[in-house]
């Protein structure tokens, strides 16, 4: 009996916290998102109106753009992420001295804000004293009168470089314990047979990353979907609104705008397009492991 | 950096004298090393290394330039004032680890411990709250902030991070109970230890890698987080990250200050992740694939 009470006191306290914080909030907003409410005009929320506001969403281009950029900026992100980390987990995983020194200190990567990060792209891009400018220009003279921030394209392929340089350190390490893990029993087996490196790579290593490259994935888009910070400090959502992401868009909407009903709406389709994303790829999770 | 590079020539001059056939491949997996290494720690390189440049050497991309302190100095000067934004986010940070901690033990200690209905149900619902774009949430606490005169306090970006950081550790902290066997508590309330007093005296140092890791991880998220404190602050409560776009005038950017700030922003977190490496690499990648 002194059990049974003891065990729902422990978590009373985080859950008072969590549904203070975190619930409340959510509910609060949902309400928020049935409502006219134009902060510029009233301090009070405005009328009711139903599910109006994420109908708006669908006849406003704004909102359109944003999801067509949402999707270029996260496909890329997660893309270029995984594979990169795939690469550089093969490539960091190996028993060696100096890849051990460099494994140690690739977490430093993680550590560093974002925010800081992002401004730090916006100087190393600059067209007259960058310093990725000046690289890039030197290997590749094509590139070299590019002003990376005006264009669209290029201005995405800047904000993704930036992204993918936060999470591939993270995800690269979730790769490397993987691979320094596995039984090194298969693969000498795969020697003996006379497997090549590209095939052992194909039919033993990638099927053997397979859980850990969907996990990764499901993170690495929640983030990417998430992804604020950088767009704040690199791009502001430009040039013109080719880099205003959903998440960012519902900032500018809320908080530049002061529309928070819309933008409340608008946060409500995020989480229902990342829900629908994080459940496809589970389903696909579960799946794999019943095959194992 | 530079003792990177020259760990990376190493072991090339070794490889030189085996057959031709492996040269070529470890060669290319060598530089792919190098140019991983380049993109990764350049960018931080090159803060570093602005924050010692001098204005006039700012709009260059020379490396040899005689090094100033005045950067660090301008920026903890009244212009700026680094000091008060230092300690606002010194005060976020530690008191929502505080708060964070111990609650999360508490309630991962009953959660890995105990009979509880819908457990499964419980874990998902809290790390769900994780899934949904935090923009959500800002929106209402903007409104209900303005109401109680909670806008630009420290009070209030603790309450907001607490909703971020809880299910984070718990997670983290619950994965790591798990593996702690049960026997070792039994045995101590045989011996007539109350409940608390087995949490506190046993259960705690065995959890402690886990504790660590949480601490780490929530005191990353705290440190570097900006948009809470893009929104709900404006003058008094701003945090560093947001106290960057100071750095941004009418006449420009001013870089190498805004470097200044950054090294000493990114220095915490940088040392505090260095210090626990192995503990938190280990704890976060064995948490996410088991």
């Amino acid at each position: 009996m002194k059990n049974k009470l003891f065990k729902y006191i422990l978590l009373i306290p985080a859950f008072i916290l969590l549904a203070l914080t975190t619930f409340y909030p959510l509910v609060r907003s949902f309400w928020i998102s049935l409502h006219d409410w134009d902060l510029k005009e009233t301090a009070e929320m405005g009328p009711f109106v139903g599910i109006n506001n994420y109908l708006n969403a669908f006849s406003d281009y704004q909102f359109w753009n944003t999801l067509k950029a949402t999707l270029i900026f996260t496909g890329s992100t997660v893309i270029t992420t995984i594979v990169l980390s795939i690469l550089v987990g093969l490539l960091l995983s190996k028993e060696k001295k100096h890849l051990s020194f460099i494994r140690a200190v690739l977490i430093i990567p993680f550590a560093v804000s974002p925010a800081l990060i992002g401004y730090s792209w916006r100087f190393m891009l600059n067209p007259d004293y960058g310093l990725f400018d000046r690289i890039i220009g030197f290997f590749i003279p094509a590139l070299s009168d590019v002003i990376w921030l005006s264009h669209e394209a290029t201005a995405m392929v800047a904000l993704v470089s930036v992204v993918v340089w936060i999470f591939m350190p993270f995800i690269s390490l979730m790769f490397i314990s993987a691979l320094m893990g596995m039984p090194k029993e298969v693969f000498e087996a795969a020697k003996v047979d006379g497997a090549s490196s590209m095939q052992t790579f194909f039919r033993i290593t990638l099927p053997m990353l397979q859980p850990i490259i969907l996990i990764a994935t499901i993170l690495t888009t929640m983030f990417t979907l998430k992804a604020f910070d950088p767009i704040v400090t690199l791009t502001q959502g430009g040039p013109g609104a080719s880099t205003s992401v959903l998440n960012f868009f519902i900032y500018k909407t809320g908080f530049q705008f002061f529309n928070l009903g819309y933008s409340a709406a608008l946060g409500y389709i995020l989480a229902g397009i990342t829900m629908v994303v994080v459940i496809v790829y589970m389903r696909r999770l579960v799946k794999g492991d019943q095959w194992n | 950096m530079n003792s990177q590079m020259n760990l990376e020539k190493q072991p090339k001059k070794a490889e030189n004298r085996r057959s031709i056939r492996k040269i070529f491949p470890s060669i290319l997996e060598n530089i792919s090393v190098l140019l991983i290494v380049l993109f990764l720690f350049v960018p931080i390189f090159w803060i570093f290394l602005t924050s010692f440049k001098p204005y006039e050497e700012v709009f260059t991309t020379s490396i040899f330039f005689q090094p100033t302190l005045e950067n660090y100095l301008a920026v903890f000067s009244s212009s700026f004032d680094l000091g008060k934004y230092y300690s606002n986010s010194t005060i976020v940070v530690v008191v929502t680890l505080l708060i964070t901690l111990v609650v999360s033990v508490l309630a991962s200690y009953s959660l890995s411990r105990f009979y509880i209905p819908g457990k499964q149900i419980i874990m998902f619902g809290i790390l769900a709250t994780q899934f949904i774009p935090l923009i959500i949430n800002v929106i209402p606490y903007f409104v209900m902030f303005r109401n109680l005169g909670l806008l630009d306090t420290t009070l209030g970006l603790i309450i907001v991070n607490l909703g971020h950081t809880i299910p984070y550790a718990i997670w983290l902290i619950k994965g790591f109970m798990d593996r702690i066997p049960i026997a070792i508590e039994e045995q101590a309330s045989i011996d007539g230890a109350s409940r608390l007093r087995i949490i506190w005296s046993i259960l705690l140092p065995l959890a402690k890698p886990g504790i660590i890791t949480a601490s780490v991880f929530c005191f990353v998220i705290i440190w570097n987080e900006f948009m809470f404190a893009l929104i709900l602050t404006n003058r008094e409560a701003v945090t560093l990250p947001v106290a960057l776009q100071f750095f941004i005038g009418e006449e420009g950017v001013i870089w190498n200050q805004m470097a200044a700030a950054g090294t000493l922003f990114i220095l915490p977190t940088v040392v505090f992740m260095l210090l626990v490496r192995k503990q938190f690499v280990q704890g976060m990648t064995s948490g996410s694939i088991k």
